[in-house]
């Protein structure tokens, strides 16, 4: 199974998944066969979010159910049939969250990503140290500026024969657009996908000029670029994508996400 | 020599709380203007942050209206990675920006607004 990142095509299907589950009582059958991390993760947030944490999901097709289940979903009905086997257990990079509560939460972050990325790739200190700076980044802005009450969820897969991996974050607070249209009037930009990338420049930032702030996303764009990896941001109606070429693909999409999803590729050979 | 990691009692540099107790100790270290000279000594750091680096130097310029070459003409780094040296360049140079809008009366908002072309 290969993964090349997210297309916006496939947010047909997430908003799908959310119609469904919406009109649901306390369970929902998903027609899929193969689900990816920035899926699993999304479903997570949007259950907690929207439904709480009795209600449950499963689907049609073991291999989704298998999938869920070894990525630690805690939605996936008791009675969904599972697989023989399982899938390579190494290549996964397990669902995990972080709310408010848990700052500080800089230390907590480290342990997991050594426990739970850098102890399966080869990599050099200076790897391993921008890896952690940037994942915290990613779920220190979600924290802050999603402020979403079930946080940030985030899981991801390995990818050994390519040697790199690729990890999803979710936060379902507020987006990017919308918080930056709230707190900054008078930037009138086109589309959302305008708002991501004015949130990417170096500098730009929705707190008051008296604080220090405006680089975290600009640090992780020069990271991505350094790495030759890959960054998509989906926000709203809008969809930012850095490739490993450093083109920048921008697009709007025609279905609302709420709330922020960030991807990131990383290469580790 | 002012040991970061004993400072902050960490070699783990992201929070912004850290990044907060670093500000308050260089604010005194540094005293009143003209400002004493100190060495920072990163030695057995282990990571970086943006929300760091703005919460303990970016702040500092903004609250004490430090330039950039006074900023490097009063702390000396010692035992800092170069690319994160390049980062706290970025996050006075960042700071300073903010400065020279807050200096010129520039409204806040306004100014947001302008970066889109900036």
């Amino acid at each position: 199974m290969q993964y090349y990142g997210i297309a916006p095509a496939s947010f047909n299907a997430l908003v799908t998944f959310e119609k469904q589950i919406l009109k649901s009582d306390n369970l929902c059958e998903l027609k899929v066969q193969f689900l990816r991390p920035y899926c699993i993760i999304f479903l997570d947030q949007l259950i907690l979010t929207e439904k709480g944490v009795n209600f449950k999901i499963h689907s049609t097709y073991c291999d989704a159910n298998q999938y869920l289940k070894q990525t630690g979903f805690k939605h996936l009905h008791k009675s969904a049939k599972c697989m023989e086997k399982d899938f390579p257990e190494s290549d996964i990079i397990k669902l995990n969250k972080y709310i408010k509560k848990d700052f500080p939460l800089d230390e907590k972050v480290v342990k997991w990503i050594k426990s739970n990325i850098i102890k399966y790739i080869k990599t050099d200190g200076h790897l391993t140290k921008k890896i952690t700076e940037n994942i915290y980044e990613i779920i220190n802005n979600g924290l802050v500026h999603g402020n979403n009450k079930n946080g940030i969820s985030m899981a991801g897969q390995f990818y050994p024969l390519k040697n790199y991996f690729e990890i999803a974050f979710y936060d379902r607070g507020v987006g990017i657009p919308q918080l930056v249209k709230k707190e900054i009037k008078d930037l009138s930009l086109a589309n959302d996908v305008d708002y991501i990338e004015w949130a990417m420049r170096k500098g730009t930032s929705t707190n008051k000029l008296t604080k220090a702030s405006g680089l975290g996303l600009h640090f992780l764009s020069n990271f991505i670029k350094q790495n030759k990896g890959y960054l998509q941001i989906i926000s709203g109606n809008g969809y930012f994508c850095i490739d490993e070429f450093d083109n920048h693909t921008k697009e709007t999409i025609k279905n609302f996400i709420q709330g922020t999803i960030v991807n990131i590729r990383v290469n580790y050979n | 020599m002012h040991k970061v990691v004993e400072i902050v009692n960490n070699p783990v540099l992201l929070a912004s709380d850290k990044g907060d107790k670093l500000y308050r100790h260089l604010k005194k270290a540094l005293g009143a203007k003209p400002f004493k000279e100190i060495t920072l000594d990163f030695e057995g750091y282990k990571f970086l942050s943006s929300t760091f680096l703005n919460h303990a130097f970016g702040q500092l310029c903004i609250d004490l209206k430090i330039s950039e070459k006074q900023f490097f003409n009063k702390i000396k780094f010692v035992n800092l990675d170069e690319d994160d040296l390049d980062e706290v360049t970025l996050c006075v140079l960042n700071a300073q920006m903010r400065i020279g809008i807050i200096k010129k009366g520039h409204d806040e908002k306004k100014f947001y607004a302008s970066i889109a072309e900036y």
